[in-house]
């Protein structure tokens, strides 16, 4: 029985490790606002779908440039300068690695989103209302991807400027 | 070099091998592009798209503007003010778009499925 038990805790709570974001039950009354407002839902879903690909894009572009035209160049700069600076070096490699990890979380974002968009909320909302939660559990990893990006970058503004003191006291 | 005279030419046959061929060809090719495209997520940020193209999305000439920091040189303040200005022109347009990806146009509020708004 004991082991029974354990084995069954150990399913759930690898069920639950697996899959972090956590069921929520709706109510009735939800579940018809759900499928009454199904077209204007996808609607909706369709809209942000077309806005988060613009801001990504958009977003990319300055992350790209960031870390391509300048802090790469920066860094060779210093280099051939001979003033290597480990922090600023240290903080290209930060900022690519992060980068690409919004690059990701976009695209398993993206995915789900249009899985949600192609769902049918008029007969299944509760189903649909599952997938909603995954889908804003996607989105939040985003804009949690993006603030941890506009660290790495304000880290290295901070780096750039104590380098600017040190130039001007001739160090 | 003569022709043996007892082999049929196929003519007909080996066009319909050829056609066939082709079409082939071109459908595993197509299929395997198309499922590049989606697997690399390049499809989510297509807005050739049917669809995508929003009427106000002209304005964005600003942000194709390239920052540029030659990598030769020296380096001394001026060089790292004019770095500076370049990176506070970038940090800007990412702090405009900071709230992008926020919750809210995915809340039960937006999709109008709120209770309580119902109420």
């Amino acid at each position: 029985m004991r082991k029974s038990f354990a084995i069954v805790s150990a399913v759930v709570l690898a069920a639950a490790a697996v899959n972090p974001v956590s069921a929520q039950t709706i109510s009735d009354e939800q579940a018809g606002l759900i499928s009454s407002n199904c077209a204007s839902i996808k609607l909706q879903l369709q809209n942000t779908e077309r806005y988060g690909s613009k801001s990504r894009q958009h977003l990319g572009a300055q992350y790209e440039s960031i870390l391509t035209n300048l802090i790469i160049n920066l860094n060779l700069r210093l280099v051939k300068n001979n003033r290597a600076n480990g922090e600023i070096a240290e903080q290209q490699i930060k900022l690519s690695s992060e980068r690409d990890y919004f690059r990701n979380k976009f695209t398993d974002y993206s995915r789900e989103l249009e899985s949600l968009k192609n769902f049918d909320c008029k007969s299944e909302p509760q189903a649909f209302y599952d997938k909603l939660v995954v889908v804003r559990s996607k989105r939040n990893e985003i804009s949690e991807s993006m603030a941890r990006l506009r660290e790495i970058i304000g880290q290295h503004r901070e780096s750039v400027s104590k380098l600017r003191e040190e130039l001007a006291n001739g160090q | 070099m003569a022709s043996n005279p007892d082999k049929p030419i196929r003519g007909r046959r080996n066009l319909i091998i050829l056609g066939a061929g082709s079409i082939l060809i071109a459908a595993i090719t197509t299929i395997a592009s198309l499922q590049i495209y989606r697997a690399t997520g390049d499809i989510y940020l297509d807005r050739s798209r049917p669809g995508y193209i929003f009427e106000d999305e002209k304005h964005n000439e600003e942000d194709d503007q390239k920052e540029s920091f030659s990598n030769e040189g020296e380096i001394n303040v001026e060089v790292i003010d004019e770095y500076l200005n370049e990176l506070d022109t970038v940090i800007k347009r990412i702090d405009d778009s900071a709230d992008d990806f926020s919750p809210e146009p995915l809340s039960d509020d937006s999709l109008n499925i709120s209770l309580d708004e119902e109420e």
